[in-house]
């Protein structure tokens, strides 16, 4: 089975993971997690068959015969060999934050294992259901050092056959996988799985309609819309929106002056840029919420378009440069966005890079505004919020050192309770687009599309697969 | 023979090294600090001196230079910055795809260039002929962008008889990856099925009007025979030669079309490496090309050398 | 001839064949309207950014003759705007590798010696290189956009001049009427400028319009890869590129710009062809060029 997938990962080892929720699809190729999150925010065990919570710990009880795919065991000493790999600084993990809240890993026996807090997490399990939590053989680790990023070894239920950069990344069945279906039936059902990186999204389709690959990642609305007569190829909303932004750079002028971020925000007309890049098949919303999610607030109102504004408050000659990753629609996004801003009086250059280079730039904060886009909704706001606004996040763009932001997002991912944490959301989001930090574009739409003859492609919250259960019926 | 094999080897060393020094100028002196490009601008001064010392970025530029074509002479072209893989391992990888796609369209140029310049040559001054010469003209003057996009719209969108893109390899799916060459390499084909059916055309006109075929021609031969066993062997001399001097242009078409068709081949490689500035990748495949380009001239002249009786050493 | 120090004229027969010739019928016309929308580009430059993002990928009409593109302008006005960018190709680019080149050819072949030993293979080693894969080499160090993509094609440009002027020089040097004038006395520059100079404009002139047809190819190329020209800059090659998305369903936004580079290419070769058709045709000597 081939799938086409248009975000090429950096690495495969889930603590040096980026930002890109995508990667998430092909991690769980190779790795488990302790327990999973259901579609409905449940969790289920997975590596884990139980847990228990207290305020300050949480105990689990290991599945036990799972072994690694060179063969080593999996058990409690793996688990915490990968814990404190994360919290080690050494390692200099971009997972180590998720996991703040653990003082120390404790093993207990072979297959108890105890995550000893210093305060209370209550998303220490949804990150545990993430990459944070996806275990990784402690001896392939120590075998291959540096490489390990292109040799993944976990206990998933696929086996690393082989990487070729930018072309595509091939797997084969882990036969001796632990998991079976609910009818009892061994998993995973595929013997091989092909990851082709494509970033041409008319290739993507065409692709799809022809055959060439059975599952693709996410095609722009005006790709899906000509499949939509296609018998052979399945469509379905399950909710996913692809949400576009800017992000400004705070570190430098001209948009370390609020002034100025907020006559970029009146510069640009959000709903001329949706009809260009997303045809009709988009939501305007303020920020990464959905208009499903349950901390959606309707009171929170954009910025509006706003020309004369923005004219009035670009009086001397102001050059920026807008990055944009070099992917259907994002180049006429950034084009679009250019003449919007040429016509408010910025002087705009826009560079079109490979999406790592342009993470590379905004990493370094050597830019003025980038153009980019992440898949909402993700199994817990936080998890949106945190790696882009609070000083230390990973995809900081910005560059903001906002304490006011710090708190309230700390505040939020604090507590379970959702009426607070609702409030606290609203308040994150009003923060963000008063300081005008942002420009949050259109939400796109992003069904799962697939052949129809690809069945049993199981995703997360956030819509990212499994697939383990998937199978081919012929 | 050897001693002309020789001789010809000994001129490609001057031509490797002006190779060698342009690349080494260009991607290595030009462009800014190589650190900031693998550890970001916030990496500190201690791990950006450890990477200059372990790159050899402190020796001189004459070192660096000895350096970088010492490794290239020993298949070792260095590291990627992106990925940090072997750069020989990642043109390796690519290579096929490239050569695969050239030998095919090379293929497409005998099947196609030689006998459409013999239909010309011997059809000379009628309407085939007119119309034969105008369609090489326009097709010597087409993107190869240009053309991919309209065969990909009319056969792997419209008609749906070939696949629009993507690579198999061979070694998984021979007719598949056979499937997936055919549009690229009709592409890429083009303009030296062009060019060979032009030169084809001019050699065996000039060979048609010389003594000997004429005189075959009046003792009788066929007219078919005459084209094919006399004139033709001396034609196709100065075709052979014409056919290496487009291998270049070859690779140039190949780069652009690799990218339409998204073929995983040495084009695709080098214009992404751009992209991502991985420039030991560049420079590692463009050295690669290049080297390639030499080699396959340098065989050409040897064919040249056996084909032409008139050629001693 | 043996003591004049000039070449006899022959442009008004050169002329005369080049009237009779179809190709140069065909070629003129399509030179001379590239040079016309390349003029009346400057004056394009509020049109060619005019978006409107409720006629997106429109088909012809009244309004916008060849339809709309992906951000609403039009295609018509776009194509004629982007000639100025091939324009530029032909004359900077090519021009710069023309008069470097030459020089370069020139010295090269008068002076000979190590001069030329060095210069020659600095060529060699320059053309080794796939034109393409040389321009984007240099694209590569320099960092994508026109002006870059112009120095890249001026690059790969100039030592094909060099090469070709380097050796009608070595041709030249030997003729009586360039020892007559070394005799009596006429210094070095002189020489090469008004004596050999004039002699190799016409095999020049064809040289150059086959160069710059390949050099819009390239640079079109370049642009197609996203490497050449940047948007909002309309340029043909960027143009079809971006049509690519929409083959389908609005192959205006590709094919026109896209025939217009065939056309304009197809220009300059016919016209390479005619000329020297016509040289040839009027000089005793045939010399080989290409």
């Amino acid at each position: 089975m081939s799938v086409g997938f248009d975000n090429e990962p950096t690495t495969l080892d889930p603590a040096f993971s980026s930002q890109i929720s995508s990667d998430r699809s092909v991690l769980n190729l190779f790795y488990d997690t302790l327990l999973r999150q259901n579609r409905d925010g449940g969790f289920v065990p997975a590596l884990a068959e139980k847990w228990e919570a207290e305020p300050r710990a949480l105990t689990f009880t290991l599945r036990t015969g799972v072994k690694f795919h060179d063969g080593t065991p999996f058990d409690a000493q793996a688990v915490a060999a990968n814990i404190n790999r994360v919290l080690d600084p050494a390692t200099k993990s971009t997972k180590t934050s998720a996991l703040s809240k653990v003082a120390t890993v404790q093993v207990v026996d072979t297959t108890t294992v105890r995550f000893n807090l210093k305060d209370p997490d209550p998303l220490l399990l949804v990150q545990l259901a993430h990459e944070p939590g996806m275990m990784v053989s402690p001896a392939a680790l120590k075998a291959k050092g540096g490489e390990y990023g292109r040799n993944p070894v976990g206990t998933g239920p696929f086996t690393f056959d082989q990487w070729r950069s930018k072309v595509q990344l091939t797997v084969n069945r882990n036969t001796s996988y632990w998991a079976k279906d609910s009818d009892g039936n061994q998993l995973p059902r595929l013997d091989k799985v092909v990851v082709r990186f494509i970033t041409e999204p008319k290739v993507l389709r065409t692709e799809l309609a022809t055959g060439g690959v059975q599952l693709v990642r996410a095609l722009p609305p005006e790709e899906f819309a000509q499949l939509a007569s296609d018998k052979q190829v399945s469509m379905e909303d399950v909710g996913v929106r692809r949400s576009y932004y800017v992000a400004l750079n705070t570190t430098r002028a001209p948009f370390n002056d609020p002034k100025m971020r907020a006559a970029f925000t009146a510069a640009v007309d959000r709903s001329a840029i949706g009809k260009v890049a997303a045809s009709d098949q988009f939501d305007l919303v303020p920020s990464f919420a959905t208009k499903k999610d349950w901390y959606y607030d309707d009171s929170i109102t954009s910025p509006s378009f706003d020309q004369a504004a923005a004219k009035a408050a670009v009086t001397t000659p102001t050059s920026i440069t807008v990055l944009a990753r070099r992917r259907a629609p994002d180049p006429t996004i950034a084009e679009l966005l250019q003449a919007q801003l040429s016509d408010a009086g910025f002087t705009v250059k826009s560079e079109v890079l490979e999406l790592q280079t342009q993470l590379d730039r905004m990493r370094k904060q050597d830019f003025d505004a980038a153009v980019l886009v992440v898949d909402v909704p993700r199994l817990d706001p936080s998890l949106v919020f945190d790696p882009y606004f609070t000083s230390k996040g990973s995809n900081n763009w910005s560059g903001l050192t906002d304490s006011t932001l710090d708190d309230v997002l700390l505040l939020a991912r604090s507590t379970d309770d959702k009426v607070v944490r609702s409030k606290a959301y609203g308040d994150v989001q009003r923060r963000i687009l008063d300081q005008r930090y942002w420009t949050f574009l259109h939400q796109a739409k992003s069904p799962l599309i697939h052949r129809t003859a690809l069945k049993g492609v199981v995703l997360n919250v956030d819509g990212q697969w499994r697939l383990d259960e998937a199978y081919l019926d012929r | 023979m050897t001693a002309y094999l020789i001789r010809r080897l000994a001129q490609l060393v001057p031509v490797l090294i002006v190779v060698s020094m342009v690349l080494f100028a260009l991607l290595r002196l030009l462009p800014g600090d190589p650190t900031t490009e693998i550890l970001g601008q916030e990496a500190s001064e201690a791990d950006r001196a450890a990477l200059r010392a372990d790159l050899g970025l402190d020796d001189p530029v004459w070192l660096q230079y000895l350096n970088w074509t010492g490794g290239a002479l020993t298949g070792d072209l260095g590291r990627s910055w992106l990925t940090n893989e072997p750069v020989g391992a990642v043109i390796l990888d690519r290579l096929p795809a490239t050569v695969e796609l050239g030998l095919i369209a090379i293929v497409l140029t005998v099947l196609i260039g030689l006998p459409a310049g013999i239909i010309a040559a011997v059809r000379s001054r009628t309407k085939t002929d007119a119309v034969m010469t105008t369609a090489s003209v326009f097709a010597l003057s087409t993107p190869h962008f240009y053309l991919a996009a309209l065969l990909i719209l009319v056969f792997g969108l419209w008609l749906r008889i070939l696949p629009p893109s993507g690579y198999v390899p061979f070694t998984e799916d021979p007719l598949q990856n056979l499937l997936h060459m055919v549009l690229p390499a009709i592409t890429i084909g083009s303009t030296i099925i062009a060019v060979i059916m032009r030169q084809t055309r001019g050699s065996l006109l000039a060979a048609l009007g010389e003594d000997y075929v004429r005189t075959a021609r009046a003792s009788g031969l066929a007219q078919r025979r005459i084209v094919t066993v006399y004139a033709l062997r001396n034609a196709v001399v100065p075709v052979v030669t014409v056919a290496a001097l487009q291998i270049g242009a070859l690779m140039s078409a190949t780069v652009v079309t690799e990218a339409v068709f998204t073929v995983p081949g040495m084009g695709t490689l080098i214009v992404n490496a751009i992209f991502s500035r991985d420039l030991p990748i560049v420079q590692g495949a463009v050295l690669v090309v290049v080297v390639f380009v030499l080699l396959v001239n340098l065989l050409a002249d040897l064919v040249y050398a056996r084909l032409d009786p008139r050629i001693t050493y | 001839m043996a003591m004049t120090t000039k070449s006899p004229p022959r442009e008004r027969p050169v002329l005369d064949s080049l009237r009779r010739d179809r190709r140069a019928w065909f070629a003129l016309p399509v030179l001379a309207l590239l040079v016309l929308a390349a003029a009346t580009a400057p004056f394009l430059d509020d049109a060619v950014a005019d978006t409107d993002t409720d006629n997106l990928l429109a088909g012809p009409s009244a309004a916008h003759l060849l339809g709309t593109d992906e951000l609403g302008r039009d295609i018509l006005v776009r194509v004629i705007a982007g000639a100025l960018v091939t324009f530029e190709v032909a004359t900077i680019a090519v021009g710069l590798a023309l008069v470097l080149g030459t020089a370069l050819g020139l010295v090269a072949g008068y002076r000979g010696g190590w001069v030329d030993s060095v210069l020659m293979r600095v060529t060699d080693g320059l053309l080794a290189f796939p034109l393409l894969v040389l321009a984007l080499t240099v694209v590569a160090a320099l960092g994508p956009g026109l002006r870059n993509a112009l120095i890249a094609i001026a690059v790969v440009t100039t030592p094909r001049f060099a090469r070709l002027v380097r050796g009608e020089v070595l041709s030249l040097r030997t003729r009586e009427w360039v020892s007559a004038a070394r005799i009596v006395g006429v210094g070095t520059p002189t020489i090469l400028v008004r004596h050999l100079l004039p002699h190799l404009a016409g095999t020049l002139l064809v040289f150059a319009a086959l160069q710059a047809s390949t050099a819009i190819m390239a640079e079109a190329s370049l642009s197609f890869l996203g490497l050449g020209v940047q948007p909002p800059q309309p340029g043909w090659g960027g143009m079809v590129a971006s049509g690519t998305a929409h083959l389908d369903s609005t192959w205006a936004l590709s094919v026109f710009p896209g025939l217009a580079i065939l056309l304009t290419i197809a220009a300059f070769n016919l016209l390479a062809d005619a000329v020297r058709d016509a040289l040839d045709a009027h000089r005793p000597v045939l010399s080989p060029i290409r």
